[in-house]
């Protein structure tokens, strides 16, 4: 994707002489530290001293929020009976994700909301819907021009190139069967009989989806996550059932979970997605009313590990042993359970290298009277995962205490240099409003935690609570569920778009007044010259300027149910250059350039495979 | 004459004359004085020495709720044994004869007595009284309930308390179901303490459970009402700081938990849950100071320990941390957040055999 982005017309392609090209691959006895051929190192881990710096004056709003409908994202979600009559099933609970892809390549980032349906017997409009981005802030549904509005009862949504062909694919979960689609360039095409696997069981419940090239063959593979065996008529019996003196829809507890898939794509020419689940490892992994997997390598091993956020029972970390099979390792990593060694009920995931040691900390929303947990990466190198659960002393867990939280995210907002943390909040149950539960509410507002440079070094980094400052999508309640994150506008700032119950989706526009310089790294892939730019997903980015070092990972499924913003956003305050920029595949090419400026739009485009591979970085602007 | 002097000319004419029906009445009566003002045994004496070789129902009535007060059981079962079959009236072996039935663990007979006995009187206040105590035993609360009202109807004095007493028990109920029910039992407690807001225990159990729902407000009028005023400082500031601490207001309660620990430095919750603020904001020094400043082996010394393990855990003092989580351990096998942290830092230790062993025992409590 080259975005033109606002204001920085025309493409600069800006390389440097003293660039080079070397495989990554780290591991034992391969410290990443030695392997860039530039002559100089990778950022070492954990050994950045952060900047002491005082707090910027909190300004605001950040964001103003837009009318969806009048953007022209007009669809009303629809999820069974209504919350004003109170609903029946959880199925019309949940709500879906919002998914981030470029449908028409045109540098655009466009929007796919799966939608449900309504308590009637047609359904009512239950199409899913695809919205192009027209620029300006504007969004045009195309959904029946595009052949996007499957209308099965539909939780999330992925976008992925499954066929290496330069376009954002659609993997769609449901309930009951699941949909593939495949983009033809001005329209998608259901071929989901081709792929019996990923259609699944009839009955299964799915929800959130994550890709990855998981065996390093080249082609993305998929983890979807499923949830409880929704029987109308068993629940009809066993329900309602009582929570805090209230009577709400059942389950999951009580109910029968569904086991997740994993689908290994068999690459071309036929990419067809297998389940394969036995070879990699998840045959003995219990099922765990799954929500959302993301793929990210936690260890930095140089492959993609698997967390997935689990309602009401452990999450838990699957760990890539580099030939794409997984072993559970969530309860010793620290990350499958809260802070104090309780269940919790996990929802929303999002990684990001907070603390700026080249390690993904890891952000999963929970349930009310519950906090959000962020997972401190301490894993040393070639010793065992380790996580330290922090969101009290980071500042997130009494402000989350009595939120339901589903979306979220990892980004910097402010471009100040210092990650952010989002998340979508509105309680599960209608009914919450009529029970006698202080605190608690049907609608909530989001949450908005600003990151702050550290007091010392190695503190376990914090944030403040800026929502009553953030604008009005962090102050006016609301029934949110799914949450993307995304530089709809392409002006360097990733915008909201919050997905709600039973209404249009909220979308806030990221006007932050005191944004630092930011940059934007659009990472592509050509397998050959002439062939098409895919996404790149796994790849590390990695920026260091003075004693400061930033990375981020391009993921494919994150948040909740949903799928991000392909490219990478860095933030760095007032650092107007970069010493360096390195860039590694998940095959391990990297590439370093130095003396990189920001404040702008860059593309790295690569092509061919190992030693032959040539990395370019195209930039606009001064 | 008094009642007292009344009893004493009773006794000297038992003591001399044989006893005719009308002595028996008079010594019922005597007895009845004395049984209200809580002399059971002088009663039974009275009673005793007015039957000669045989009393009447009334005055065996009498005698076996005497002999119930005085504890004289064996007194008590001969005298069920001989009125074992009786479908008469009167009031008082009615009521004995039930109560002596609950007494010995026949729940359902006494309940029928009892209830029978309430249709022998318009103001039957002792079976009413004893049917609610019955009844809570059995429990049957709702009838309880039901017999208690019916009490306070006639007798408001005595029944209101016992209308607040199935009111608590409802709550405890309920709340034994789980934090589910949580809202039903304050429902109950908030009845309760509204009929009886002299009771200490169902005072405290709305306030637990109010705090429990964060109704923080409403706590706060509680905590006002029971303790303000200066009537009793600590527990006046304990419990706004729970409420603090519940709502998530930590500023407020760190303030709370001061004033708490001004007043008994010893106060091991409030240093306990200063210690918790302290840990939670990445205070070591303070969490530290709080610690060390518990007097030792208190009820709470697993989590003072547990404290410890994950200061020492902060600090990355590994010995130190095995050493206290382990303490809380023994003190609590079922303290789970103890055994996670110490299965995780003993497979960090390399220590994978102990440390699985460890998490085992965690899983199988937590799950």
């Amino acid at each position: 994707m080259s975005s033109p982005g606002v204001g920085q017309p025309g493409a600069e392609r800006t390389t440097s002489d003293r660039d080079a090209i070397t495989t990554h691959r780290s591991g034992p006895g391969r410290p990443a530290t030695d392997l860039l051929a530039d002559g100089r190192d990778l950022p070492p881990r954990r050994t950045s001293t952060p900047v002491v710096v005082p707090d910027p004056p909190s300004a605001g709003p950040w964001f103003e929020s837009a009318d969806a409908a009048a953007s022209g994202l007009d669809v009303v979600n629809l999820a069974g009976r209504s919350a004003a009559d109170g609903k029946t099933y959880l199925l019309d609970c949940i709500g879906p994700g919002v998914t981030v892809l470029d449908a028409d390549g045109d540098g655009r980032l466009d929007l796919y909301f799966p939608q449900g349906r309504a308590a009637t017997p047609d359904g009512g409009d239950s199409r899913n819907r695809l919205y192009l981005n027209r620029g300006g802030r504007r969004f045009e549904d195309v959904t029946d021009a595009w052949g996007a509005g499957d209308r099965a009862y539909a939780f999330g949504a992925l976008a992925l190139d499954y066929d290496a062909d330069g376009d954002d694919d659609l993997l769609v979960a449901n309930l009951g069967p699941n949909r593939l689609l495949r983009n033809d360039g001005d329209r998608f095409t259901d071929i989901s009989a081709e792929h019996p696997d990923l259609v699944g069981d009839p009955t299964y419940w799915s929800t959130g989806a994550a890709a990855a090239d998981v065996d390093g063959d080249g082609d993305l593979d998929v983890y979807l996550a499923n949830y409880f065996v929704h029987d109308a008529a068993e629940l009809d019996a066993d329900g309602p059932c009582p929570f805090m003196g209230c009577m709400v829809p059942c389950g999951p507890k009580g109910r029968v979970p569904q086991p997740d898939v994993f689908l290994l794509n068999s690459g071309p020419p036929a990419y067809t997605f297998t389940a394969a689940g036995v070879d990699a490892g998840f045959a003995d992994v219990p099922a765990s009313f799954g929500f959302q997997p993301v793929f990210s390598d936690v260890d930095d091993d140089g492959d993609p590990d698997l967390y997935v956020a689990n309602d009401s029972v452990a999450n838990a970390l699957f760990v890539n042993d580099g030939a794409g099979r997984f072993t559970e390792e969530g309860l010793i990593a620290g990350v499958s359970v809260g802070g104090s060694g309780q269940m919790e009920a996990g929802m929303g995931v999002a990684v990001g290298d907070v603390d700026g040691d080249l390690l993904p900390e890891i952000y999963v929303t929970n349930f009310s009277t519950q906090t959000n947990s962020f997972y401190v990466n301490r894993t040393e190198r070639d010793g065992l995962i380790w996580f330290d659960e922090q969101s009290h002393v980071a500042g997130i867990g009494h402000p989350t205490w009595f939120k339901l939280s589903w979306g979220c995210a990892v980004v910097d907002l402010d471009a100040d240099g210092w990650l952010d943390i989002v998340s979508s909040n509105g309680h599960v149950y209608p009914q919450v409003d009529t029970c006698d539960i202080a605190s608690i509410d049907y609608e909530q507002a989001n949450n908005l935690f600003v990151g702050r440079a550290p007091k010392r070094a190695g503190d376990v980094p914090r944030f403040e609570d800026a929502g009553a400052t953030a604008g009005a999508a962090f102050v006016v309640p609301g029934p949110h569920r799914g949450l993307a994150v995304a530089d709809l506008d392409d002006d360097g700032r990733p915008d909201l778009v919050f997905s709600r119950l039973e209404q249009t989706p909220l979308l806030a526009w990221n006007e932050s007044p005191a944004a630092g310089r930011h940059l934007t790294v659009d990472v592509r892939w050509h397998d050959a010259d002439g062939a098409p730019a895919c996404r790149a997903v796994g790849v590390r980015l990695q920026a260091v300027a003075g004693d400061r070092a930033f990375s981020r990972e391009l993921l494919c499924g994150s948040s909740f149910l949903g799928s991000e913003d392909p490219r990478a956003h860095f933030g760095f305050g007032d650092i107007a250059r970069l010493d360096r920029l390195t860039v590694i595949y998940p095959d391990g090419v990297a590439k370093t350039w130095t003396d990189v400026s920001t404040g702008r739009h860059v593309v790295i485009r690569r092509t061919g495979r190992g030693a032959e591979a040539v990395l370019v970085l195209e930039g606009q602007g001064p | 004459m008094t009642a007292l002097a009344r009893v004493g000319v009773l006794f000297a004419a038992i003591a001399c004359v044989a006893v005719p029906v009308a002595a028996q009445d008079d010594a019922v009566k005597a007895a009845g004085v004395l049984r209200r003002q809580g002399r059971p045994a002088e009663a039974v004496a009275v009673l005793e020495g007015a039957r000669g070789a045989g009393g009447d129902a009334t005055l065996e009535g009498m005698l076996g709720l005497c002999a119930l007060d005085a504890k004289r059981w064996e007194q008590c079962d001969a005298l069920a044994a001989a009125w074992g079959d009786y479908d008469g009236d009167d009031y008082r072996l009615v009521v004995f004869l039930g109560r002596h039935a609950a007494t010995r663990g026949d729940g359902e007979a006494g309940r029928l007595r009892l209830e029978r006995a309430t249709t022998l009187r318009e103001r039957p206040i002792e079976a009413r009284l004893e049917l609610v105590e019955l009844l809570l035993r059995l429990p049957d609360l709702g009838a309880a309930l039901v017999q208690a009202e019916a009490l306070e109807a006639v007798e408001p004095s005595v029944g209101r308390p016992q209308r607040a007493r199935v009111l608590r028990a409802q709550g405890e109920h309920q709340a034994r179901k789980g934090p589910e029910a949580l809202p039903k039992a304050v429902e109950k407690y908030r009845e309760a303490y509204a009929a009886d807001p002299s009771d200490p225990l169902t005072a405290a159990l709305l306030l637990d459970g109010l705090i429990l729902m964060v109704r923080a407000e409403e706590a706060a009028e509680v905590i006002e009402s029971l303790y303000g005023a200066g009537r009793d400082p600590l527990a006046y500031h304990w419990r706004r700081a729970q409420v603090e601490l519940a709502a998530k207001r930590i500023e407020p309660a760190r303030a709370q938990l001061a004033r708490v620990l001004s007043l008994d430095p010893a106060h091991v919750e409030a240093r306990l849950e200063s210690a918790r603020l302290a840990l939670d904001a990445g205070d070591h020094p303070g969490a530290r100071a709080h610690l060390d400043a518990c007097p030792p082996a208190t009820p709470h010394e697993s989590r003072r320990r547990l404290l410890l393990g994950l200061l020492a855990l902060d600090l990355q003092d590994d010995g130190a941390a095995e050493q206290h989580l382990r303490a809380a351990v023994a003190l609590q096998p079922g303290n789970t957040k103890a055994l996670y942290h110490l299965g995780r830092l003993l497979m960090k230790l390399g220590r994978r055999d102990e440390g699985a062993e460890i998490l085992e025992r965690y899983q199988a409590l937590a799950h």
